[in-house]
C-alpha cells in the first residue's frame, strides 16, 4: 500500500503548492457556497461610489453577514537572517490600510449595497517595493467557527 | 570641498500635466561631467526605496561647476501622473532630482514636490 501525499502535505514540505497558498482559504470558498458577490464595476475612483450586489443563498450556514471595503498596504521590510553573520532578507509585510465594514441583511436573496472610498484613502498600486491593493469582502461570521468569505479584487483610481 | 547644489521651485502644488521649472544653483563649485534635473516619482519604505518612473531633462550643463552658476530646468509631469501619498509603512512621492554625474559618487540635491489629484470636473 503506498502512502499519499496531500496536498497539505505537500504544502508543509515544500512551503507552496501551485493551486493555493493558504490552505484555510480553500477551506473559507468551500464554506462560501451560500455567499457570493457582484461589484458593479472594477473600477472606481477615491470619492465615489461602488455599487455592490450581495448575494445570500444559504442564510442558515452564514451567521451575521457583513460586507467590507478592505485596502491592504504590503511593504517590503528588512529582516534578520537569524544566522551569526547578521545577514539580512528581504520579505514583504502586509497592514490594512483601510477597512470598513457594513452589515447586510442575512436572509435569503440579493442585497445592493453602496461602499463610499473615502478621497484621502490610498489608490491602487502595484510598485517593486510597496503596493496598495482593495478588495470587497463579503462574510458570514459565526462565533467559534471559520468565516465564510467572499472577495472581489477592485481598482481604486485616484 | 565636494560639490553641493541647491534646488529652488518656481510653484508649490502641481497637478497631472503641470509643469514643473525651477532653478538648479550650485552652492559649492566641483568637477563634473554632467549636470541634469530629474522628475522621479519614487515609493518608499522605512528600509527600501524604488524609482518607479524617472523624466530626464537632459543636460543642462557639461564640464566643470562653480559656485554661484545656476541653471533653469523645465520638466512635464505626465498627464496619468499618480498622486502624492503616505501610509503607516511606506509612502508615495514626486521629487526633483538634481544630478550631477561626476567621476566617482555622483553629486545628488533632491527636493520633494507636492502632487495632487487631478482636479475633478
Amino acid at each position: 500500500m503506498t502512502t499519499g501525499v496531500s496536498k497539505w502535505q505537500k504544502f508543509r514540505r515544500t512551503g507552496h503548492v501551485s493551486w493555493q497558498a493558504n490552505p484555510m482559504d480553500a477551506l473559507r470558498r468551500k464554506m462560501t457556497t451560500g455567499l457570493d458577490l457582484e461589484a458593479g464595476q472594477d473600477e472606481v475612483r477615491r470619492g465615489d461610489e461602488l455599487q455592490v450586489r450581495v448575494t445570500v443563498s444559504r442564510p442558515e450556514q452564514l451567521g451575521d453577514v457583513e460586507l467590507g471595503l478592505v485596502c491592504t498596504e504590503l511593504y517590503d521590510v528588512e529582516t534578520a537572517s537569524g544566522g551569526d553573520d547578521g545577514g539580512t532578507s528581504r520579505s514583504t509585510s502586509t497592514a490594512v490600510a483601510h477597512e470598513l465594514w457594513q452589515p447586510v441583511p442575512g436572509v435569503e436573496g440579493t442585497h445592493g449595497v453602496r461602499l463610499h472610498i473615502p478621497s484621502s484613502a490610498p489608490f491602487s498600486y502595484e510598485g517593486l517595493c510597496l503596493s496598495y491593493r482593495w478588495e470587497v469582502v463579503a462574510r458570514g461570521r459565526r462565533a467559534g467557527k471559520l468565516d465564510a468569505r467572499a472577495t472581489r479584487r477592485i481598482q481604486v483610481i485616484a | 570641498m565636494s560639490l553641493q547644489l541647491a534646488v529652488r521651485l518656481d510653484a508649490e502644488l502641481y497637478r497631472p500635466g503641470d509643469p514643473v521649472t525651477g532653478t538648479i544653483e550650485v552652492r559649492e563649485g566641483g568637477s563634473s561631467r554632467t549636470l541634469e534635473a530629474l522628475l522621479e516619482y519614487v515609493e518608499e519604505t522605512e528600509d527600501y526605496s524604488s524609482v518607479a518612473t524617472s523624466i530626464a531633462s537632459g543636460p543642462l550643463h557639461t564640464g566643470e561647476l562653480t559656485t554661484g552658476m545656476s541653471f533653469a530646468f523645465a520638466l512635464a509631469l505626465p498627464a496619468d501622473a499618480l498622486p502624492n501619498f503616505g501610509g503607516r509603512h511606506g509612502k508615495l512621492y514626486w521629487q526633483v532630482d538634481a544630478k550631477a554625474d561626476k567621476r566617482g559618487r555622483d553629486a545628488h540635491e533632491r527636493c520633494q514636490i507636492r502632487v495632487d489629484s487631478a482636479q475633478r470636473p
